[in-house]
């Protein structure tokens, strides 16, 4: 199904509103609040998606909202009456508006923009075979700029008589990418590509942002961790105060030390479940407090807590059932609480890989999303995976000897660790050669494991390294 | 080496004719089988017989035992395949893969009978499923399951139904000829497999057979073994995991390996020798025999194409065959009668007639049609009088092998011919052949790069690399200075696996016009399968297995010059004054001076071959005055003797200027036709007889070389010190011997045979001829053909429009 991307284009907008940029970023994103009642995904205008937009930042063509109204229209009647909708409901804010809705946001950015009808409606019907010729018939028409370009390329192109959108058709046509690249720039290409929807655009919808904050300033500046403890678990009390009286919950908080005439130092904590609960979050809290480096004196400390959200809304309930959730529950407290130990990147989980050499078939990976991974940990089963693997793995492998017949039977004892071992039965070999497309410097020997019993009653999984015929000891089955 | 005493035969191998599964050719698995002291191989491909004639080549050469058969991958019902298939020509498809049975069937037949029984197995399958696939069940099998040796290769040994399956198959397989393959490739699961192997030859008192079930000849073709893989799984290497094999096991490993590896149970070493020696039946006994329906009952073939010849010729002289025609005639039945060759004469004939019959032009081509016997039989219009010396070795009596007729038809009417084929002989019996696509550098490139994940663009600059190395190894340099990094592992991986791949065969195509017609079932001695195109089927070996089997090929092409012609005739003859003759290829004027004078000032639009810009800048220097001159020019204007530097040469010597000279009067003999230039492709094969003392089948094998000399340098560069080394022996300066190695070399970059030269001629002389006296007959064919673009067509009529006027 086509997308349907509409484009909000305030021409005026910046006249009206004085106050300078964060005032005006801060109109549109109540204006964008707004429109949430249109569609679920609503976003301000800005030029980000490429590295080199720098420049367009305080472009004045950036000063609009963008909806995705993809599947939106049924309900208000039609496209047409919805973006009439949109656009009598942005003049009741005081504003002058056009409005463009378009299968691409680079296409419907355009027409809001360099069209001079209020409203430009660029939908296809199901019989259109290629919706893209039209969207490149329409766009073409349109200045280069249009295509949110940096002034520079649109200059370069300017240069050899390449002024429109149609001009440049071609010249992707017919060019290399790589040739593309390296004479404008990236850019070009990606808007291009952007326009015609060969590339996913994307929007980012705003969050709405509901912040608790309490504070408290000290009459005289302290730098005393003991006195910042007692301060901070007041204002954690205030701020659980204030969250249970609304049924919430925090998913992120966040400590602010200001100085006098000192820089203020801050510490995010993010929950990987939102809590209320006291204990927990003030041991998160005192280890923070604990660590965080205080220049000078603290004239001012803040908690604010992000991301409230309603006690029922997070019900886990319906994932897991009694025990499992608490389980879980118990699983993300404490991960949350390593983490304010040992810090983010501290937890990993295993990741399998598929290779035969056994070193390379996992490895670790920092945990982003507590909850995820927790979710995750059945995993998905191996294609074709090989079934014998020890439970506990060396690394690295350790040297052993081993006594064996011939080269490929398995050995009658092996010897580690000052200790020599009869082998009750063996397994084997199983050979794992190397992997040649690797580099050299990770590419292992080929190698012959055998799965043996030892005297003890233990299974060990050793393996003589082909090339140099030596004996090495690369996993136990507990 | 083989070690004392010690036997081996290896009988589960899988060859790259089991596309995109196997890392080696046919001919790589025989030589390394032979090096190694096998005593016999078997390679069987999945559900198809298409390398097994190169194996057998192969085989013969270096003297080892090759057991033929296939691998049969049954179903266990026939899959369903989906109206709307749309897949791209490129894609291999595999269809119902969860209905596939969990078990090959390796079966080699023991004689000719069974080998008929497995090849019509084979047609059946082939013919119910779309081009490229084989649907067959169990049940197919058992229905022709005796005469063969059957080796069960378990793929999935924990499938509750390969119980059944086996009882089934031992109801129906010959006592004794139903066996178990067992194997060990140091796999995770080797001894577990094994275990399970055994245990099942325990239950079902089925012998077991040993085997490496080898994927490559060669332990260092796992890397491209890996690489297919990935390029039938389209996934690149890195995404492959488990997918790609652990170890690089199963290549052919020495006798003393195998058996070191099956000490334990020399029963199944000793049960591949037994399974071979059961084995009687080689490709060599397939005697191919020519259709019956071309020879009236009770007549012998030799006596009727006698009838016919002297019939044609008293048609084709009214005033009576002139003597020296008659000689040559009688000279020619004698070389057809000792070579066997009426039978393929009379088929030829037969196709001739019938297009006759429907008014379809055509002309035969190639060294046999210019006979004086095809004269006769009206399967060429050249007349052999005009052609003085050429005929004399039309066939070369020392190459035992079919001659060589192509027939160009009217491409429009062509299929009618072919329709015709498959009607006259039946479809069991008539088919085209099958070419082999190989990868080609430029796609093994593609494919490679997208499995070691490569950007395009590299791709395209190492396609561009590698074209213009021409076959010469390639430096770091001449990467580094494409602006690639020869350093990184992944080009060096792609370039020098696709230096093996591009050989690789990839799937199978329709040749453009070659015929097989046999007088026995054609399925019974090879699986016939759908062509991509509608209502035509195609037999799977291509033209050389063909040709080495010593079976009857006829090129059926299509010439759109040939409707040209056929048209402007209709229009001439319609308008014609009543009572005279009919014009017809051969009997429009010959040797018309108006014509000449035509040609001779490049007026040359619309004719055939010679409207070119370097034909037309030809003419006037070469003032064609005879035939002759004709079939000069259309030879001399290739990029052959152009490369060659014949051309001025043979202008100079033509005009005077230069004096024509032979070291000796052998040489004379060769090139004197054409004044001591060699200008076709057959006087370069004589200078290296006559001249460097080549025997016929050398001379034929540097044939070979030439065409194909891009691809292999180093047979060319072989040849160049035999072919100077020769002539230096035989007393001829190094000057002269260089010179004749160059002129060689250029036809390398195609040449015509005087053969094909002269057919064409003849299209050239009656093309003009019309053009010359109704060119707006000739015009109305040229536009009435299709496939003219808008300008060709524009300046067509342009310009008749204006020599009208």
């Amino acid at each position: 199904m086509e997308k349907q991307i509409a484009s909000l284009y305030l021409p005026h907008f910046p006249k009206l509103c004085p106050g300078g940029p964060l005032r005006e970023q801060e109109r549109l994103h109540k204006l964008a609040l707004w429109a949430y009642r249109f569609s679920p995904v609503v976003a301000v205008d800005t030029a980000t998606n490429s590295e080199n937009s720098k420049g367009l930042e305080s472009d004045s063509r950036f000063c609009g909202i963008n909806l995705d109204l993809t599947g939106s229209a049924r309900l208000f009647g039609g496209e047409k009456k919805l973006l009439h909708e949109i656009q009598k409901g942005v003049t009741e804010f005081g504003f002058t508006s056009r409005i463009a809705l378009a299968p691409t946001l680079g296409g419907a950015w355009a027409l809001a923009r360099y069209r001079r009808e209020k409203i430009s409606l660029l939908r296809f019907s199901q019989a259109e075979q290629i919706p893209r010729q039209v969207l490149k018939e329409v766009l073409g028409e349109l200045p280069l700029s249009a295509l949110r370009l940096p002034q520079k390329t649109c200059q370069q192109l300017g240069e050899v008589e390449l002024r429109r959108i149609t001009d440049i058709f071609p010249l992707v046509a017919k060019h290399p990418r790589h040739a593309l690249i390296n004479r404008y720039g990236g850019e070009l290409l990606l808007r291009v590509d952007q326009a015609l929807g060969a590339v996913a655009e994307p929007l980012k919808p705003i969050q709405p942002r509901r912040l608790l904050k309490v504070s408290h300033v000290f009459p005289e500046p302290v730098s005393d961790r003991e006195v910042l403890q007692a301060i901070v678990f007041r204002l954690l009390l205030q701020l659980l105060e204030q969250l249970r009286s609304q049924k919430k919950r925090t998913w992120k908080l966040t400590l602010l030390l200001e100085g006098e005439g000192t820089p203020s130092t801050s510490r995010t904590i993010p929950l990987s479940l939102a809590s209320s609960e006291t204990e927990f979050l003030l041991k998160l809290l005192q280890k923070q407090v604990e660590k965080i480096p205080i220049l000078g004196a603290v004239k001012n400390v803040i908690l604010l807590s992000e991301r409230n959200e309603l006690v029922d809304a997070e019900d886990l309930s319906f994932l897991s059932e009694g025990e499992d959730r608490n389980v879980e529950e118990g699983f993300l407290r404490l991960i949350d609480s390593l983490r304010s130990e040992i810090g983010r990147d501290g937890i990993c989980r295993l990741q399998r890989l598929e290779s035969h050499i056994p070193e390379r078939s996992f490895h670790y990976q920092p945990v982003e999303n507590a909850q995820l991974a927790y979710r995750a940990k059945e995993g998905e089963p191996y294609r074709n995976a090989p079934l014998e693997r020890p439970a506990i793995l060396l690394t690295p492998p350790e040297r052993i000897r081993a006594l064996a017949v011939v080269p490929d039977s398995p050995p009658f004892s092996i010897r580690m660790r000052e200790t020599s071992y009869r082998v009750l039965s063996g397994i084997g070999p199983e050979r794992i050669a190397p992997e040649w497309w690797q580099d050299s410097v990770v590419r292992a020997e080929g190698r012959d494991y055998f799965k043996l019993q030892l005297n003890t009653g233990t299974w060990v999984w050793v393996y003589r390294e082909l090339r140099s015929a030596e004996w090495f000891l690369h996993g136990i089955w507990s | 080496m083989a070690q004392q005493g010690k036997q081996y035969a290896e009988l589960c191998v899988t060859s790259n004719f089991s596309f995109l599964r196997s890392g080696s050719h046919p001919e790589e698995f025989v030589q390394a089988a032979a090096a190694l002291g096998y005593d016999a191989i078997g390679i069987a491909d999945v559900n198809t017989l298409a390398g097994v004639v190169r194996a057998h080549v192969a085989a013969k050469e270096a003297g080892i035992k090759l057991l033929i058969g296939t691998q049969l991958a049954l179903y266990r019902e026939i899959p369903k395949v989906p109206a709307t298939d749309l897949l791209p020509p490129e894609v291999l498809p595999e269809y119902g893969k969860e209905l596939l049975l969990p078990f090959s069937l390796y079966v080699y037949p023991k004689d000719r009978l069974a080998y008929a029984k497995l090849s019509r197995l084979l047609t059946t399958g082939k013919l119910r499923a779309p081009k490229g696939s084989c649907f067959l069940t169990l049940e197919d099998f058992c229905l022709v399951a005796s005469g063969h040796q059957v080796i069960v290769v378990l793929h999935n040994y924990r499938d509750s139904t390969v119980q059944a399956s086996l009882r089934t198959l031992a109801a129906v397989v010959d006592p004794g000829a139903l066996s178990l393959a067992i194997w060990n490739n140091y796999g995770p699961e080797t001894l577990k497999l094994q275990t399970e192997i055994r245990a099942l030859s325990r239950e079902t008192r089925l012998p077991l057979v040993s085997t490496n079930h080898p994927l490559y000849h060669a332990p260092e073709r796992r890397m491209l073994q890996d690489a297919l893989s990935c390029i039938r799984q389209r996934l690149s290497i890195t995404e492959a995991g488990f997918l790609l094999a652990q170890n690089s096991e199963r290549h052919l490993k020495s006798v003393g390996e195998m058996h070191r590896l099956f000490r334990h149970e020399p029963e199944a070493l000793h049960r591949a020798m037994e399974i071979a020696d059961t084995i009687t039946f080689s490709l060599s006994e397939l005697h191919y025999e020519y259709p019956h329906e071309i020879c009236p009952e009770g007549m012998s073939p030799f006596t009727y194409l006698e009838e016919l010849t002297w019939r044609g010729a008293a048609e084709r002289y009214p005033k009576g065959v002139p003597p020296q025609v008659r000689e040559q005639i009688a000279y020619e039945f004698e070389l057809i009668r000792d070579l066997k060759y009426e039978k393929y004469f009379l088929t030829v004939y037969d196709i001739v007639i019938f297009a006759r019959s429907r008014g379809i032009l055509c002309q035969g081509r190639g060294a046999a049609a210019n006979s004086a016997v095809c004269f006769c039989l009206g399967i060429t219009s050249v007349d052999p009088e005009q052609m003085k010396l050429l005929i004399e070795r039309f066939i070369s009596r020392e190459r035992n092998e079919p001659p060589d007729i192509d027939i160009d038809f009217e491409h429009e009417r062509r299929e009618e011919v072919i329709q015709y084929i498959y009607g006259r002989f039946g479809r069991a019996r008539a088919a085209l052949v099958a070419e082999v696509i190989c990868y080609r550098t430029r796609l093994a490139l593609r494919d490679l790069g997208r499995t070691f994940s490569l950007p395009i663009e590299w791709v395209e600059t190492l396609i561009k690399i590698v074209t213009r190395a021409e076959g010469e190894p390639i430096t770091a340099e001449t990467i580094r200075a494409a602006g690639l990094d020869p350093g990184i592992a992944a080009i060096h991986h792609t370039l020098s696996l696709a230096q093996v791949l591009s050989s690789f065969p990839r799937h199978l195509s329709q040749h453009v016009g070659g015929f097989v017609v046999s007088e026995a079932r054609l399925d019974e001695i090879v699986p016939i399968e759908n062509a991509g195109m509608p209502d035509r089927t195609i037999i799977e070996w291509d033209k050389d297995d063909i040709e080495a089997l010593q079976m009857l090929k006829i090129d059926v092409l299509a010439l759109g010059m040939l409707t040209c012609i056929r048209k402007a005739l209709g229009i001439v003859n319609a308008s014609r004054a009543p009572g005279t003759p009919e014009f017809e290829l051969h009997t429009v004027e010959q040797e018309d001076p108006a014509v000449y004078d035509m040609l001779c000032r490049a007026d040359t639009i619309g004719v055939f071959q010679i409207e070119s810009r370097a034909q037309m800048s030809m003419l006037p220097r070469l003032l064609p005055r005879t035939f002759y001159d004709l079939v000069i020019e259309v030879a001399i204007v290739r990029p052959g003797p152009i490369q060659g530097g014949m051309v001025h040469p043979f202008l100079r010597r033509r005009s005077g200027e230069e004096k024509v000279s032979f070291p000796n009067d052998r040489i004379r003999a060769v090139l004197e036709r054409t004044l001591g230039v060699p200008i076709f492709q057959e006087q370069a094969m004589e200078l290296a007889i006559v001249a460097a003392g080549f025997t016929p089948g050398e001379a034929d094998e540097l044939r070979r070389a030439i065409a194909s000399w891009k691809r292999k340098k180093n047979l060319l560069r072989k040849f160049r010190t035999r072919l100077v080394g020769g002539m230096l022996a035989n007393g001829y300066t190094q000057e002269f011997a260089e010179q004749c190695f160059q002129q060689i070399c250029g036809f390398g970059e195609y040449g015509f045979p005087q053969s094909h030269a002269a057919s064409f001629a003849l299209l050239v002389y009656v093309s003009a001829w019309l053009k010359k006296h109704h060119p707006a007959a000739f015009a109305a064919g040229l536009l009435n053909r299709h496939k003219l673009s808008m300008t060709q067509s524009g300046m067509v009529s342009w310009h008749f429009r204006s020599m009208l006027s």
